[in-house]
Order: C-alpha cells, then sequence, then structure tokens
C-alpha cells in the first residue's frame, strides 16, 4: 500500500456527530440533490459511508472510526442542498497539499474561484493538479489525504456561490 | 508469489483469476468501467477499481490507468485474462516499466507470436510444417495475386495482426481475391489497428486441433494434450473437447513435438496454445500460437486435474514447474461449449438478464459472471457462459452436456442456445470428428441460428 502521509491536526471548531441522524438526512438529501450514489465522508473521527441503492433511502454503512479526529464540517459550511461534487478525472493516489510539509489546497468552509488548484492525484508518478470547476465554498472534503481514488470518485462537495 | 494481483479484466475470465488468487491466497483488484461498478467481478474481487467510462478504449483497454490502479493499490502483478490486453507486447512492456509483473509470456514473445507472418516463418525453421503462403505481409493486391496464383485456390487472406478466427477472408478464385483482401484488411486495421495481410493456402476440410502447452523460465515445457475446436460458427469456437476424437497416439506424439518445437524456437514461457489445422490424411499444419490462457483452458483442467490460470501465475513469479510430463494424466472426456448473445441489432443494442440459472451435477463446470437483472451489450455477440462436461467417455461427456445445457436459463438475452442444443445433438457430431465448415455447411443446423 501507498504510505499514507496525514494532514496535521488542526484546531477545529465542534462538529457535529455524523452519525447524528440529522446530519445523516442532510447528507442523504445531499446525494438525492447531486446524483451521487456514494459518499464516503470523514469528520470528528468518525467516516461514515452512504451508498444510495435502488431504494430510496440510501443505505448506511459505518467504516469505522479514525483514530484521531483530523477535520470536521464546519458549522457554517453546513450541507445544503445545491452542493456539488468535484469527481476525480483519472486513478491515482489522492494528495490534498503539494508535500507532506505544506499546507493543504483547501479546507472546509474555504472559498475556491473556479480554475483553483484543490488537490493533487498521483497517477504513474506524475502530479495532476485538480481545479474548482466552478466559484464556491468547500462543504466537504470527501477522501482521506494518501488514499487511492477511482475514476468518478467524488473528492470534494462544493457549494457554488 | 505475489501479495496482490490486479486483473485487467471482466466477465468470467476475471472471476476465474480471482478465484485462483484466492486459492493462492493472493490479494485481488478488479478493474471496471462506470457500468460495470456492481458486475460480478467487481463485487467478487478483494478491492475495485473503476478506471474510466464504458467505451473500452477508456476504461478496460486504458494502459494509463488501469498501471495507475495497480499502482497506487500496491499491486505487483497484473493478470491480463484473454483478449483486451492479453496479446499486447506494449501493454507488458509497459507493466514491467511500472515495476508490475505481467502474468503471461515474455514481451518479446507475444511480440514474435502476435506477428503472425514472422510466426509462421519462425515455426517453420523449428522444422513444423505450415500452409504454403505469403512469407511476409503482401504489399497490395497485385502482390497477392502472384502468390495465390502460385500455391493455389482457395486462398485465405489473413491480417498478420490478426488471430481467434478475426481479420479472415477466403478466395476460392482469383475473381473473389479482391473482396477477401479488403476484408482481412479492414478487419485487421478495425481489430487490431493494423492493416497488413498475408495469404496462406485454404484447406476445406480440416480439422483445427490445438495443444496446451506450460513453461517455466528455465524452458521447462510440459503438454496437457490436444484439444478439437472444429464446431466453428463464423470462425469462432463454440465446441471443444478433448482428448480429440480419431488422433492416433502416433498422430498425438507428433503434434505434442511440433507444439514444443513451436514454443521452444521462442524460448516461450507460461501458458499457450499452439494451433494446427489438421487434413483429412493426418498432414497438419502450425496456424498460429495463442500466447494466453484461452476461453478453453478448462478443457484440460478436467482432463488432467491441473490449475492452469494458477500455474500460468506461479510461472509469472518465477517459481519453477513442479510438474514433470509423466505426471500429466489426462482421464475421461470433456466438452466445452461457448454460451453467447446473439444480435443483428446495433452497435448500442441492450438486453437485460431477466433471469439466470446455471446448471450444475456430476461433471459439470459453469464459468459465467452472469446476474440477472444485468444489461448485456450485446455488440460482438459476447460470451455469456462456458458449460464444460467431463466424463468417463465421450458419450457420457455428451450426454451430461445436453443434460446442463437443457437447464441452462438465461431470459431475456437472445443467445445461441438453440443452436448448440441442435449442434450437441447432432448424429454427425456424436461419430465426430467434424471439419471446421461442418457447422456452416450444415443447412438445418446452420438454420437455428437465425
Amino acid at each position: 500500500m501507498t504510505s499514507r502521509r496525514r494532514a496535521p491536526a488542526r484546531p477545529t471548531p465542534p462538529a457535529r456527530a455524523l452519525l447524528d441522524p440529522r446530519e445523516l438526512k442532510k447528507l442523504t438529501a445531499l446525494m438525492e440533490e447531486s446524483g451521487l450514489v456514494e459518499l464516503e465522508i470523514e469528520s470528528g473521527g468518525e467516516r461514515v459511508r452512504l451508498v444510495r441503492g435502488r431504494l430510496a433511502a440510501p443505505a448506511v454503512e459505518s467504516v469505522g472510526t479514525t483514530a484521531a479526529p483530523t477535520r470536521a464540517v464546519r458549522r457554517e459550511a453546513e450541507l445544503e442542498s445545491g452542493a456539488r461534487a468535484i469527481t476525480s478525472p483519472m486513478v491515482g493516489t489522492f494528495h490534498r497539499a503539494a508535500a507532506p510539509e505544506t499546507p493543504a489546497f483547501v479546507e472546509v468552509g474555504d472559498v475556491v474561484e473556479r480554475g483553483q488548484v484543490l488537490c493533487l492525484i498521483e497517477a504513474m508518478k506524475m502530479m495532476n493538479e485538480i481545479e474548482a470547476e466552478f466559484r464556491g465554498r468547500v462543504a466537504a472534503i470527501a477522501v482521506e489525504n494518501g488514499r487511492p481514488v477511482e475514476y468518478g470518485e467524488p473528492l470534494f462537495l462544493i457549494e457554488p456561490l | 508469489m505475489f501479495t496482490k494481483i490486479l486483473i485487467a479484466n471482466r466477465g468470467e475470465i476475471a472471476l476465474r483469476v480471482i478465484r485462483a488468487c484466492r486459492e493462492l491466497g493472493v490479494a485481488s483488484i478488479a478493474v471496471c468501467s462506470t457500468a460495470d461498478r456492481d458486475a460480478l467481478h467487481a463485487r467478487l474481487a478483494d478491492e475495485r477499481v473503476c478506471v474510466g467510462p464504458e467505451a473500452p478504449e477508456d476504461s478496460y483497454l486504458n494502459v494509463p490507468a488501469i498501471l495507475s490502479a495497480a499502482l497506487s493499490r500496491g499491486a505487483d502483478a497484473i493478470h491480463p485474462g484473454y483478449g483486451l490486453l492479453a496479446e499486447n507486447g506494449d501493454f507488458a512492456e509497459a507493466c514491467e516499466r511500472s515495476g508490475l509483473a505481467f502474468i503471461g509470456p515474455r514481451v518479446r514473445h507475444l511480440r514474435l507470436m502476435g506477428d503472425k507472418p514472422r510466426a509462421r516463418r519462425i515455426v517453420e525453421k523449428a522444422g513444423v510444417r505450415v500452409l504454403p503462403g505469403s512469407p511476409e505481409p503482401l504489399a497490395d493486391l497485385a502482390d497477392a495475386r502472384t502468390v495465390a496464383d502460385a500455391i493455389g485456390y482457395p486462398i485465405l487472406v489473413k491480417a498478420a495482426a490478426g488471430g481467434g478466427g478475426r481479420g479472415l477472408g477466403v478466395a476460392r478464385d482469383a475473381d473473389a481475391l479482391a473482396a477477401a483482401f479488403a476484408v482481412a484488411r479492414t478487419e485487421g486495421e478495425r481489430a487490431f489497428g493494423n492493416n497488413l495481410v498475408y495469404v496462406e493456402r485454404y484447406l476445406e476440410r480440416a480439422r483445427h486441433v490445438e495443444v496446451q502447452i506450460v513453461a517455466d523460465r528455465d524452458r521447462r515445457l510440459v503438454h496437457l494434450g490436444e484439444r478439437d475446436c472444429s464446431v466453428q460458427w463464423r470462425r469462432q469456437k463454440l465446441v471443444s473437447e478433448a482428448p480429440a476424437v480419431g488422433i492416433d497416439r502416433r498422430l498425438r506424439a507428433q503434434l505434442v513435438e511440433a507444439s514444443a518445437l513451436a514454443a521452444e524456437a521462442v524460448g516461450y514461457t507460461n501458458v499457450g496454445s499452439v494451433e494446427f489445422l489438421v487434413d483429412p490424411d493426418g498432414g497438419f499444419y502450425f496456424i498460429e500460437m495463442n500466447t494466453r490462457v484461452q476461453v478453453e483452458h478448462a478443457v484440460p483442467e478436467a482432463l488432467t486435474g491441473i490449475d492452469l490460470v494458477q500455474l500460468g501465475i506461479r510461472v509469472a513469479a518465477g517459481e519453477a514447474l513442479a510438474l514433470e510430463q509423466k505426471q500429466v494424466t489426462a482421464r475421461g472426456h470433456a466438452i466445452e461449449c461457448r454460451v453467447h448473445a446473439v444480435s443483428d441489432a446495433g452497435p448500442g443494442a441492450r438486453a437485460t438478464v431477466a433471469a439466470f440459472h446455471a446448471p450444475g451435477g456430476l461433471g459439470i463446470r459453469v464459468e459465467s459472471a452472469l446476474q440477472a437483472g444485468e444489461t448485456v451489450a450485446l455488440a460482438g455477440e459476447p460470451l455469456l457462459a462456458k458449460v464444460l462436461a467431463h466424463g468417463a467417455t465421450r458419450e457420457e461427456a455428451l450426454a451430461r452436456l445436453r443434460a446442463a445445457l437443457a437447464e441452462l436459463v438465461i431470459d431475456g438475452v437472445p443467445t445461441n442456445l438453440a443452436l448448440l442444443g441442435r449442434v450437441l445433438a447432432d448424429p454427425e457430431l456424436a461419430r465426430g470428428p467434424v471439419h471446421t465448415n461442418w457447422l456452416e455447411d450444415h443447412a438445418e443446423l446452420a438454420r437455428a441460428a437465425g
């Protein structure tokens, strides 16, 4: 496996637990709106994967708890309908920062401009910059730093501004 | 041994490799297109990576995406299955450059045997007979005419990068040569991206017999006997069986020896099959070598009990063949048929599998990745299932296969099951052997194929 480089822990505002039914409801509504069939999200040390099946309601599957809280969905960036997913255009490894010691390109709550670099996907030892396709606020970062991603996998949820 | 293998394929062969990996204690990664996320191979592998959109060139033939999937997930080898990238020398080379083992022969074997006129020259030089033909690809139609006049009609025009029954045109006389030449050229360009063609004398009443071999890196070579694949429809094998009916010990020994000569001529390693045409007098001619696990690999597996897919993985991992020729014993008779979709509809035609039931019972083996509810693209008449029957005798194997096909349910997709049923019930086939044009010539049987 690729070695995992985790972003340094940052002070974050208290977040509502992902497994809170209200939070789950918001996430499922967001999936419906955006047409996502699968969403994996990490917050407050919890990781939740939601998979939308043929039934109207998405199935919820908890895929475990991470050791330490690394990032959180900010209160002010509470997920609203209308957020759109930025998906991976290629297969590779997800990097939130240009290098392990440099800050992440974006954090949840940041406003990003069209064309702004959101992350790097490493494929065949090449770093490929993934840019925001529109101006908006980062609502969620769907993938853990250093994790392999597949084609079409949602990386960020961004609310257009 | 490898720790994690990425399988660059889909369908039943991907499942077959996943199974072998599991038995060997090796992790597996399936790749899929956006249309195949719920396909059985994507569900049953230890990991799944979507590598691109539905079009094969964007997903299953997307070399950078496949290599990136293997590298980002920590795979150490790639199994190409058959078809797709299996005989692509450039892909095998790209795997090796990325530090990934290609589970198959060496790059040079793919290149030498993939260039069909060159393979003919190499094998002929090694002392194996080939049909009279053009030693080099032909420049143009005039060149083809000159060679055809010299060797005599009928003539088969073949794509130089072809194989598997594609890129072929038959000319029974000089007038038909232009059309056959054009067919081979166009199909070669379309299917293999190469419009070079060559010609060979065409045998009308020959049988297709091939020999399964496996060789390790130290060139220890073992064969797993011959099989007959003469029941063909539009030059695609429909029924394969072993042992081949009416091939006596002397001829079998000659075929096996010729196969070893062909493989050794290029220093071949891993699993492969050497294909021959056998004429009614017992004369035989090398046609090509398949440098990969074959669709029909379950036939020698049934007879010998040897797992060819596992063996191929072991050889690619550098293990020596822990198998000697005298340990390979064939038991009984095996017959396998290919159940595929049939369609006259356009390239975008699809059908949904309403119901699927695989037969079972003593001596029956079904290899299929079909699932009820799944949508099948009909273009190219894809393989839906392989059904194999093994019995103590040919009669027993045939009876078991007929019974199994009667049990097989594939609702919602047009298939060749009716044709297979008639073929397997045909008295001429029961008497055996038949030649490669038998089914096409057989009016009543052919009608069943629509």
